[in-house]
């Protein structure tokens, strides 16, 4: 039997029956954005025609799904479905070229890709490069079938998708902070929330359903919100208050915040700073932490006893935040006392000139949180006493992706930390579950943060790639060609598809050379920067493939060979159930399990991702290493282990040759028992069991502190500017501070205040949109075009007058280098007069017929390089100043 | 006995999910949409505030689509759910007119969902399982077919969710709640009072069966 034949032939074994039923209903995981919720399908003669959410789950919207969920229906009916391999038989390569697709076997597809993968294996692992991102098939998919290859292999990762634009500061903050991808307010509880961006509970972002599901009933609990958002048309609708602010300066107006806590209100929570921060930490003169001469382990004061102990020492009872104390012969004072005079600088008055946000407003905000906040109050929930928080500040996007963004995102934690809100009742909790106690049958499924080095907080089970903490060493260049070598504490960021990248990683030694490019789920050309920059990397790349369920601009631009995926709706899938410090379960929410069921078996020749990697594995000769990376996924080794050197047994062994449904029914059987296996799941669709307060507000459950004084960047400022600074990077040193401190993003520095590039284009998120794959879907893109934010430019009224722009009109927006777009004005009271936004759409490609040629796309007007990214966390830039004018020329051509 | 619906906007969060499950749910054709939603805007920055109002058939109490009909196509029910039977239609679009809500829609030509691209098996489907004559008027008819149903399994519209309309089902913040309006102990009617929600456009006189709490 062939490949294909093979694949549907042990689907028959195990859904063949229940495929056979007329007219019934399958659970599965949704996977139109990565929160993935629940859904159930309804299937008559063998076709989905009905999807909703699931009511008895808390994986979602207890039977509510939202718009683009409920869409997914249309995409699997999409004839543009890529349904068998295909091979490109235009040589030529580029924006807008038509690939000529000619269908091929998989046999075929297969010989070619082993054949480039091996020979790139052979000469330089590295020399292959892995793009991948949530796309059309599930977030967690990437993260672990695509990913785990990826490592097994040895090859390099390249920012797919949105990933540098999406959470490079919020996971990597997500981790040191919370042990969680993501935050989210505990709306069960929550009273008071400053939201600055990031519109989860609005249908986009982070939690999709769920968020909209929870938001709503806080609402009607009375739950009060205030929006500080350069645009109020999003979420601001169902805000009390909009406060209008200039992108990236969100920085300066929580530091005045904090300021006002510390200095001047003087009402924060001390027991949370001593007990559970770095804060206690003694640090010397050099700004590093004083350290145990023996152990190395740092140093506190305890005011119990008046002596100086390790951060473990069980004694240790009440260790100070304030004072200056004398240890191993250097004169030192806990970090806190630091932080506290640093923030004296950031004044209100100072925050308003750079933000626009009214001095008043500011110190009115500080003074609600620390109000609402409840500073050493208890609550009792489900018989547990735990401290209660209601109030807190969150953001995303906006905050996140900007150069500053390790900073200005800190400095948003640094509030929460001051109120210690952190995982416990009321206030900002990690996405997901970062604390199993297990699934009572069993004691499976267990799991849990950890105090790791230096005692510090250290994720559980962690998605993809490493957690934050403890950051690798700062090492030479020539290793990475994102440069993560130098820049050692993030692993994703702008790189290669920056304009300085040659230059930069000629001066490293060019130490290899693209040869193989294979991507998963990423529109890799639109999804970064201007396309142009990322086109001229991929052009480098002598093969490229990719696995999809859908072309798009990457595909037809740079594909040599397209693999067809199976639709969501026919694919079952295990690692979605285990994005639990990923996007599942929040807050109070019970574990509600589900397996990514496959509704009907796969159409054409589409297969399931791990099989295709698993084939891929054994052609290549990794499967060994590979079968070990997903084992060490699906068993939790690494948390599992931390602290000891047990055993954890397998799920699979090396040698293992087992199929995706194989696999997947021992997962099930391993963490659940033999009695609830594939075939149970199959039948039953999903369980249920509760949470307990000691896992949803696990902060003060677990031995662990968390950064307020950031000293391993501090540690590695000196070696980082030698390494990096080698090869080209010319950057603010001072930026490596354990202070949070304020840095402006360079959209407000590289011009002069009077530049004509008067205004900022900020790329919005739409709730119906993710990335531009739901743009090709006809009921999405029937509804959109009823909403005036999504296709079009909106732009302030006032500054629309002084420009001499009129609603509807045809504008050019055109930054610094000279870079333009055009698109319609929507002309609105709601954003801020030197702000325009816009989603990031503007798609081209011919196997997108449905969104071809809709919307804007911004990122084309962005261009990247070492001052406009976060050289700590990785994030991105893509803010652009421009200036508007009426578009004068005709219609924009979208092909050659 | 009569059937009403109750939205709350300081829930809703204008995801559209009302209106797309509602296309799929009738297999609406391409063009028409039974729920949408209307943006506006009010105030000068920056004390502007953003509205979203999903909108749909309003069910009046005095429907004056009914009363413009000339062929009684258009019929009130007894349970109040106003309703087209396209038998009866014969395209004349006086209803289109008369209807101050602009909530009606004339099917006046096949079109794709991927245009030039042929049908869909999803909307061949449609064709047998619920099918929509061209050259009349299509409109809400509060998932008739499923309260009709649900009520002869000896379920309740509004609370079983087999016998609710699917847009109350499928909505995430639980914005939508459904039940009878002449009822004053049914969950709709303590609602309406407790919120202090409100009709659009009282004073066309019309009683509409949709009630809003205002965000």
């Amino acid at each position: 039997m062939g490949i294909v034949e093979n694949d549907r032939e042990r689907y028959r074994k195990v859904f063949g029956e229940r495929d056979k039923q007329k007219d019934h209903w399958v659970h599965s995981i949704c996977s139109l954005c990565y929160n993935e919720c629940a859904i159930r399908v309804r299937v008559l003669d063998g076709k989905p025609i009905a999807i909703e959410g699931v009511p008895d789950s808390d994986r979602g919207a207890q039977g509510g799904l939202c718009a683009r969920g409920v869409s997914a229906l249309m995409d699997w009916y999409n004839p543009n479905r890529i349904l068998y391999p295909v091979k490109r038989t235009n040589p030529k390569k580029g924006l807008y070229e038509d690939p000529k697709w000619q269908r091929i076997s998989w046999e075929e597809a297969f010989d070619v890709i082993t054949d480039k993968l091996t020979a790139a294996r052979k000469k330089d692992p590295r020399s292959a490069f892995f793009a991948f991102t949530p796309g059309p098939t599930g977030g967690m998919r990437a993260n672990v079938s695509f990913y785990r290859f990826m490592m097994a292999f040895g090859g390099s990762g390249a920012s797919g998708g949105p990933g540098v634009m999406c959470g490079a500061s919020a996971h990597h903050l997500g981790a040191l902070q919370y042990a969680a991808w993501d935050i989210i307010p505990d709306y069960r509880y929550c009273n008071y929330v400053l939201r600055c961006g990031g519109n989860e509970g609005w249908g986009g972002g982070r939690s999709a359903s769920t968020s909209i599901r929870m938001a709503a009933a806080a609402r009607e609990r009375g739950l009060k919100m205030k929006v500080m958002d350069p645009q109020g048309f999003t979420v601001a609708t169902k805000g009390e208050e909009w406060i209008p602010i200039l992108p990236a300066t969100d920085i300066a107006v929580f530091l005045a915040i904090a300021n006002l806590i510390v200095n001047e209100i003087g009402i924060y929570d001390k027991e949370y700073l001593r007990h559970k921060t770095n804060g206690a930490y003694l640090v010397g003169p050099d700004r590093l932490y004083v350290r145990d001469a023996q152990t190395k382990k740092p140093l506190l004061f305890d005011e119990a006893d008046g002596k100086v102990k390790t951060y473990d020492d069980p004694t240790l009872t009440h260790p100070a935040i304030e004072g200056k104390y004398t240890a191993q012969g250097l004169a030192c004072q806990p970090a806190f006392v630091l932080i506290k005079e640093h923030l004296k600088q950031y004044q209100p008055d100072w925050a308003s000139t750079i933000s626009t946000v009214p001095a008043a407003t500011i110190r009115r905000l500080a003074r609600e949180l620390v109000d609402e906040a409840r500073i050493g109050s208890f609550i009792e929930i489900e018989g547990v006493k735990v401290p209660y928080r209601p109030a807190c500040v969150v953001g995303y996007k906006g905050l996140q992706t900007h150069q500053n963004s390790f900073h200005q995102y800190s400095a948003m934690h640094q509030i929460n930390i001051l109120l210690g809100n952190q995982d416990v009742c009321g206030g900002l909790l990690g996405s997901g579950a970062a604390r199993s106690l297990g699934y009572a049958g069993t004691d499976g499924f267990k799991y849990a943060p950890f105090g790791g080095v230096d005692g510090m907080l250290t994720p559980g089970p962690w998605p993809i790639g490493q957690a934050a903490w403890p950051p690798r060493k700062v090492a030479d260049a020539g290793t990475a060609m994102n440069f993560s070598d130098v820049l050692s504490h993030s692993s994703s960021n702008i790189y290669p598809y920056a304009e300085d990248w040659e230059e930069l990683w000629t001066k490293a030694g060019r130490t290899f050379e693209p040869a193989v490019f294979f991507t998963y789920g990423a529109n890799t050309l639109m999804n970064n920067t201007r396309p142009e920059s990322a086109a001229k990397f991929l052009g480098q790349v002598p093969f490229s493939f990719a696995l999809q369920p859908f072309h798009n601009e990457t595909t037809e631009g740079f594909c040599d060979i397209v693999l067809p995926e199976s639709h969501y709706l026919e694919t079952l899938d295990i690692s979605s159930a285990f994005g639990v410090t990923y996007n599942y379960p929040l807050g109070m929410d019970k574990f509600s399990f589900h397996v990514r069921m496959p509704v009907t078996a796969p159409t054409g020749e589409a297969r399931d991702i791990q099989d295709v990697m698993n084939d891929l594995a054994d052609r290549v000769g990794i499967r060994p290493t590979y079968n070990a990376r997903l084992d060490d996924f699906y068993t939790f080794r690494k948390c599992r282990q931390a602290g000891t050197n047990r055993e954890i047994p397998s799920i699979i062994d090396t040698k293992d040759i087992v199929t995706n449904i194989e696999f997947v029914d021992r997962i099930l059987k391993y963490h659940f028992g033999a009695e609830r296996g594939l075939e149970w799941f199959r039948d039953n669709g999903f369980m249920n069991w509760n949470k307990r307060p000691e896992e949803c507000y696990w902060r003060w459950f677990i031995q662990a502190r968390v950064p307020i004084y950031f000293e391993g960047v501090e540690a590695d400022r000196e070696d980082t500017k030698e390494k990096a600074g080698k090869i080209g990077f010319d950057l603010n040193w001072d930026y490596f501070t354990a202070l949070t401190s304020y840095f402006p993003s360079v959209i407000h520095t590289e011009l002069p205040p009077d530049s004509e590039y008067d205004l900022f284009i900020i790329s919005q998120r739409d709730p119906l949109m993710t990335y531009r794959f739901t743009a090709q879907n006809p009921y999405i893109n029937q509804v959109a075009s009823f909403n005036p934010f999504t296709y079009n430019i909106a732009m302030n009224v006032e500054t629309a007058r002084t420009k001499g722009i009129k609603e509807g009109d045809s504008i050019c927006l055109e930054n610094h280098w000279g870079d333009k777009i055009t698109g319609n004005v929507k002309l609105t009271q709601l954003i801020h007069p030197r702000v325009i936004a816009a989603v990031g759409l503007g798609s081209w490609a011919k196997g997108n017929p449905i969104s071809r040629g809709k919307g804007v796309n911004p990122n084309a007007l962005i261009r990247y390089d070492q001052h406009h990214f976060c050289p700590i966390s990785g994030s991105a830039e893509p803010t652009v100043r421009v200036k508007a004018y009426k578009n004068t020329q005709s219609e924009v051509k979208l092909t050659k | 006995m009569r059937w009403g619906m109750l939205i709350n906007l300081e829930k809703c969060v204008g995801c559209n999910s009302c209106a797309v499950k509602c296309e799929q749910e009738h297999f609406l054709p391409p063009g028409v949409l039974w729920g949408r939603l209307l943006f506006s805007e009010t105030g000068v920055y920056p004390r502007a505030t953003k509205h979203v109002y999903p909108v749909l058939c309003n069910h009046c109490k005095e429907a004056k689509c009914v009363d413009a009909c000339p062929t009684r196509a258009t019929q009130r029910r007894e349970d109040g759910i106003v309703w087209i039977d396209s038998n009866k239609c014969v395209g004349c679009r006086y209803c289109l007119v008369a209807c101050p809500f602009q909530v009606r829609t004339y099917y006046s030509k096949e079109l794709e969902y991927y245009p030039g691209q042929g049908l869909t098996e999803f909307e061949k489907l449609g064709k047998k399982l619920y099918p929509h004559q061209i050259g009349t008027v299509l409109k809400c008819n509060f998932c008739m077919e499923r309260i009709d149903s649900g009520l002869a399994l000896g379920l309740k519209p509004g609370i079983d969710r087999e016998a609710t309309p699917a847009c109350v089902n499928i909505c995430p913040a639980k914005a939508r709640y459904f039940g009878d309006l002449d009822d004053p102990d049914s969950e709709i009617s303590i609602l309406i009072r407790k919120w202090r929600a409100v009709q659009f456009h009282p004073e066309y006189g019309t009683d509409t069966s949709i009630y809003y709490v205002m965000g």
